[in-house]
């Protein structure tokens, strides 16, 4: 289970407490769906006004959430693609409402997908009207490095940063022209159609691509940098705290409270840790998490924050017990720390290789045998340290049989700006994972009954929530833009979900281009592509 | 789920005893892929008694008969079949049909028997909805969200759609069932043991298959020359789904000129529907790419689709085309 289980944790301690036993609850897939929450419908409309050369000028978008049986289901949060581009004069006006329908609210990223699939397609239909490529269009508008931003341009999630100059920030480490040209490099979008459905025969192919922006929150603030103080003191900031512990066997102890969500992030903090203190294998590493016994306290696994600010408290505590031991192997051999030098945890002089210690040997000489160092980190806000934002582009490739309304997701390129890719191997698979969950979002209806809302949704298990399956997963490739990013360890950035809002809008553009069919109405499906070529024939809807 | 009881007997005569002394509280348990599935989702019509099948002998074999068409054992795994070679050889088009059925693990378990009779897969039911078919009076179907699983060629009772694969291209095929009852056995062609919902024994079901009765076995006829046959299957994924609308063509060929023809189509109506102004249509006229395009004016004239699944239609004559246009390639 994942959202919105925490009305259920009363229920598991108590029975733990009364049995004296873990308990794990486990939901059937009908009843998680109806407990879970789902991402809200919404309407979006757009009156959008661009130059002749493809500059926007105005763009006024009203929406409308349905936030379920709760406020702020989501509805205020994620709407990070006005924010992208450079617009001089927006309005927005956001109506959410409550209805019966059941819970809504962040699902495989927060009001990502489904807000850009209507940004995306509004983009595509003006990139059209005003005769420019879809690609130039963005160029033309996006922010870029150097792209001054202000509270009141940076969205509702902006807020004060310590880094904040006269009321700007401004973007540096931000790859948003790479991600475009990397991507468009990557599918081969000289291929695309110059007229949407003008492919002669039965089968048609076409190209699409969308953007995202998401999560600034992957860059934060570590102890001892100046806006981690200012941040704490503040008072409303998530802190994310992480001990490590070096034993007298010789081991390093990775103690954090996330529990891994299937990212397998523990192997990505592991790699850093190892490298902080001189491992050239991650064999002496363990890793202790999810147990609040243990570890000290962190906020949840959200927004791609879990190597970056759970690991970088990590990657502290690390620096900090590097710098713990050679003092002490400073006092063991008698050599100035400077002159010290560690490899596979053995510390020795660089210039007299007789004089050694080991890590085993410093933790069984400290107090209770072992030598810990803590460490936090945290992020100003919602939106985090503002000076960069998860971004990310999805090109797209698609075939359309215009007989029968069927259609295949033949490839795609993802590409994200990463900055340095600790593990390549696990951050491809991260994003083949992500790229699959956010194609169900465009092709899979909200698990409700149109008929019967606030009854049972569908209910035959998988076969009514259809994950895409492997028969269905286009050929992918990964592109990771190694943008620089001096601040952090290692120059990472969080990028679990700079592309996530893309594919939907993505495979629209690609359908459209393929076909001629535009799909606004959210999901896409064989039947509306059907009706839709019906449409173009007989001029009749 | 429910408390059940599970016999196992050996003997068909046996399974047939147990039946009827349980009556419409007892049903065969074959493969299990549907009847497990409706027992774990609680429905109300679920049997309490299962007759476990599986240890009678001689139901899961495929051979060739004398005359040189095929009997298929009612046990026989879909795998099975998917991976034979007599009838790839024999009649591709069945292979073809039954490789699209579910995915390659439920094909490993499900029999062609219970392709054949399976329960609706309308949501409604299988969410434990009180509806004609679960001891309700009412079809959620027919005015609920029916874009999948619902009839677009009306219905009587229930609206679900007939979610078998097997039978379309057996009907194009003129294949028969053997039945046993507890008076000796029966045959039947495919197109009669499943009719469409029906009142049988007092409960709503697509096949005629009464309460004490058994499948055994199919036996389709040898192949003719000159015959020449398709299916297509149009479904949400590339696996696992079943058919949002399919298409089973069967067509009898001299000199190019179509003498007999068979066209079913699936995922659409409460059967099997077999399309014979279609079939009037073809007979006697050339097969080729034109004919494909012509076809689909006259099919599926008394459609009544329901609010949500119009394109089914759409998507049906699509595949007639597609089918006939393949054919007309084969030449």
């Amino acid at each position: 289970m994942r959202q919105a289980s925490e009305k259920f944790y009363p229920w598991v301690a108590y029975v733990s407490k009364m049995t004296g036993k873990p308990v794990r609850l486990t939901l059937a897939k009908d009843q998680e769906l109806a407990h879970m929450q789902v991402k809200p419908e919404n309407i979006q409309k757009f009156k959008v006004g661009a130059k002749k050369d493809g500059r926007i000028t105005a763009c006024q978008r009203e929406f409308f959430v349905n936030t379920g049986e709760r406020s702020g289901g989501g509805g205020s949060g994620g709407r990070s693609e006005l924010y992208l581009h450079v617009i001089p004069n927006w309005k927005e006006i956001g109506n959410d409402y409550r209805t019966n329908s059941m819970t809504t609210g962040p699902s495989r990223s927060n009001m990502q997908q489904e807000f850009k699939w209507g940004w995306e397609q509004m983009m595509d239909e003006m990139a059209e009207a005003v005769g420019i490529d879809p690609v130039q269009f963005r160029l033309l508008n996006v922010q870029k490095p150097g792209t001054k931003v202000t509270i009141e341009s940076g969205g509702p999630t902006m807020v004060l940063m310590p880094e904040m100059e006269k009321g700007f920030l401004t973007y540096d480490s931000y790859a948003s022209v790479e991600v475009l040209q990397e991507g468009m490099k990557a599918i081969g979008w000289e291929k695309r159609n110059p007229a949407p459905g003008g492919n002669p025969g039965r089968f048609k192919r076409g190209f699409g691509m969308a953007m995202s922006q998401h999560h600034a929150g992957r860059l934060g603030y570590h102890e001892g940098e100046v806006g981690f103080e200012r941040t704490v003191k503040r008072g409303n900031a998530d802190v994310y705290q992480s001990e490590i512990e070096l034993n007298a066997d010789g081991n390093i102890i990775l103690h954090f409270a996330q529990p891994d969500s299937g990212t397998n992030h523990g192997t990505g903090i592991a790699t850093q840790i190892a490298e902080i203190l001189g491992y050239t294998t991650l064999d002496h590493m363990r890793l202790s998490w999810g147990d609040s016994d243990l570890a000290p306290p962190a906020p949840g696994w959200n927004s791609g924050l879990s190597t970056q600010l759970q690991g970088g408290a990590l990657c502290k505590a690390a620096d900090k017990l590097r710098q713990d031991l050679l003092k002490r192997a400073s006092d063991t051999l008698k050599t100035d720390a400077a002159r010290l030098q560690i490899r596979d945890g053995v510390i020795s002089s660089k210039e007299d290789p007789k004089k050694t210690t080991t890590f085993a040997a410093l933790a069984k000489t400290a107090e209770g045998r072992v030598i810990r160092q803590h460490a936090s980190c945290c992020h100003p806000g919602a939106i985090g340290r503002a000076m960069n934002r998860g971004i990310g582009t999805c090109f797209v490739e698609v075939e359309v049989d215009t007989w029968t309304g069927n259609w295949r997701f033949i490839r795609a390129a993802y590409c994200h700006d990463t900055g340095n890719v600790i593990n390549p191997l696990l951050a491809e698979a991260d994003m083949n994972g992500s790229l699959v969950q956010s194609t169900q979002v465009a092709t899979e209806a909200i698990p409700w009954d149109r008929e019967f809302p606030g009854t049972r949704h569908f209910s035959v298990g998988y076969l009514s929530y259809r994950l895409p399956t492997i028969m269905d997963v286009p050929e992918q490739t990964q592109v990771f833009v190694n943008s620089l990013e001096p601040r952090w360890f290692f120059g990472t950035k969080g990028f679990a979900e700079t592309a996530i809002g893309a594919p939907p809008g993505a495979i629209a553009n690609a359908i459209y281009n393929a076909c001629g069919v535009r799909i606004r109405e959210h999901p896409i499906s064989k039947d509306k592509i059907l009706a839709g070529l019906k449409t173009k024939a007989t001029g009749k809807a | 789920m429910k408390k059940i009881s599970v016999y196992r007997p050996t003997t068909i005569e046996e399974a047939i005893q147990i039946l009827s002394l349980h009556g419409t509280e007892a049903g065969v348990y074959a493969g299990g892929t549907d009847l497990l599935i409706r027992l774990k989702n609680r429905l109300k019509q679920a049997p309490s008694y299962l007759v476990d099948i599986k240890k009678i002998g001689n139901l899961r074999y495929i051979k060739e008969d004398a005359q040189g068409g095929v009997q298929i054992g009612a046990l026989t795994k879909l795998a099975e079949i998917a991976e034979s070679d007599l009838l790839a050889k024999k009649y591709p088009v069945l292979v073809q049909a039954v490789k699209t059925i579910s995915s390659p693990e439920l094909r490993n378990a499900s029999t062609l028997g219970g392709d054949l009779l399976q329960e609706v897969w309308c949501q409604y039911l299988r969410g434990g909805y009180s509806c004609w078919r679960n001891g309700g009076y009412i079809c959620y179907g027919a005015i609920g969200d029916n874009s999948y699983y619902h009839s677009a060629m009306g219905g009587r009772l229930c609206y679900a759609v007939y979610p078998g694969d097997a039978a379309p291209p057996l009907i194009t095929l003129d294949a028969k069932v053997r039945i046993a009852t507890p008076s000796g056995m029966k045959d039947l062609t495919v197109e009669q043991l499943v009719p469409g919902d029906m009142m049988v024994d007092g409960r709503i079901q697509s096949h005629v298959i009464r309460f004490n009765e058994i499948l055994t076995e199919v036996v389709i006829p040898p192949p003719k020359t000159g015959f020449r046959a398709s299916f297509e299957k149009l479904r949400p994924r590339g696996v696992w789904d079943f058919a949002m609308a399919s298409a089973s063509l069967g067509l009898q060929l001299r000199d190019g000129r179509i003498d007999d023809a068979r066209v079913v189509f699936g995922g659409i109506s409460g059967k099997p529907f077999r399309e014979r102004s279609v079939e009037e249509f073809l007979k006697g006229k050339t097969l080729n790419a034109e004919l494909a395009n012509q076809a689909p004016a006259s099919a599926l004239s008394n459609a009544a689709p329901l609010k949500y699944n119009a394109t089914k239609i759409d998507m049906a004559k699509g595949l007639l085309t597609s089918g006939l246009d393949k054919l007309a390639r084969e030449g």
